[in-house]
């Protein structure tokens, strides 16, 4: 398929193009997902080598599994996050057990300026903020509200009803707010 | 898309989410390289299993009809052996089909042939 027009093509139709040997379908969706399911893996993790790791792998299935993708079943993007979502839930039930403050603190390139300084502390409280909730309520806030995702789109990756989607947002938000309520005047909020 | 809605606090937690998203990292190009091997290497992967090579042996079987083919196979050549070691008297049937039981005859007249002589 010319360049020009695989970048007018669904990611469904990408998938099905790269199960029949596309040679440009795998880049294009890549170019699509990968930049996506970056940040929300490493915000699940607050590790960027094991992140990638988790995007690796769930790329990887996603390959695996186009031979038998059903077009119009379900959205590449929420498929592969799904089971990005998932491979991330199993690595932190492996950490399990080891201290909030044995895990890495986000690293920052190069703080020269105090609002540079202040923006990181601001990223680190709502690190911190985010990994006080429960697992499945930062997952919905991360992808309502970071990564963008709409709610239906969350509810295929969590696998939960539209409903419980708008809960478990609207509790991790409130739970976010009171967590950071503290350090308002700190943080410059 | 991401919510404009403001939080319930005295303060906007959505600017906070959008610093998140813009101090998001970015995948690099070592990341992008292996994502697209992996890719290469499934879907060359999938093409051979699309296009394979047989033998000749597994062709003929497959011709013969395959496992499905080989199952009644097996099942006639059993009951061949089965009935060729079954002693002859114990196969005991008449020109009908109907199994002969292994008694004598009773005879409720013996007299009975005087019937059917004339004279």
């Amino acid at each position: 398929m010319a360049l020009d027009q695989i970048g007018e093509t669904s990611d469904d139709a990408l998938l099905v193009l790269y199960a029949n040997g596309d040679p440009d379908a795998a880049s294009e969706l890549t170019a699509r997902l990968v930049p996506r399911l970056l940040p929300f893996c490493n915000r699940m993790l607050r590790d960027l080598a094991e992140a990638e790791d988790i995007v690796q792998e769930a790329m990887l299935r996603l390959w695996k599994m186009a031979p038998d993708w059903v077009p119009g079943a379900a959205k590449p993007s929420t498929w592969v996050f799904r089971v990005a979502s998932n491979l991330c839930t199993d690595r932190l039930r492996k950490r399990r057990g080891i201290g909030l403050d044995e895990i890495a603190e986000p690293v920052d390139e190069a703080p020269s300026a105090e609002e540079r300084l202040l923006q990181a502390e601001r990223l680190s409280a709502l690190d911190h903020a985010l990994d006080q909730l429960p697992e499945r309520q930062r997952q919905a806030v991360v992808l309502r509200h970071i990564e963008g995702f709409s709610n239906p789109d969350i509810a295929d990756v969590l696998e939960i009803s539209v409903e419980a989607v708008e809960s478990l947002t609207a509790r991790g938000k409130r739970a976010l707010a009171s967590h950071l309520a503290g350090r308002k005047e700190e943080l410059g909020l | 898309m991401s919510g404009s809605e403001k939080s319930s606090d005295d303060f906007d937690l959505d600017a906070l989410f959008d610093e998140a998203r813009q101090a998001s990292p970015v995948a690099s190009s070592d990341l992008m390289q292996r994502i697209s091997k992996d890719a290469a290497l499934v879907q060359t992967k999938e093409e051979a299993v699309v296009a394979p090579t047989t033998s000749w042996l597994k062709r003929g079987f497959a011709a013969l009809g395959g496992w499905p083919a080989l199952g009644g196979l097996a099942t006639a050549a059993v009951t061949g052996v089965y009935i060729g070691f079954m002693q002859p008297e114990l196969v005991n049937f008449d020109a009908n089909g109907v199994e002969l039981s292994d008694f004598d005859e009773a005879e409720f007249f013996p007299g009975d042939a005087l019937f059917f002589e004339e004279g």
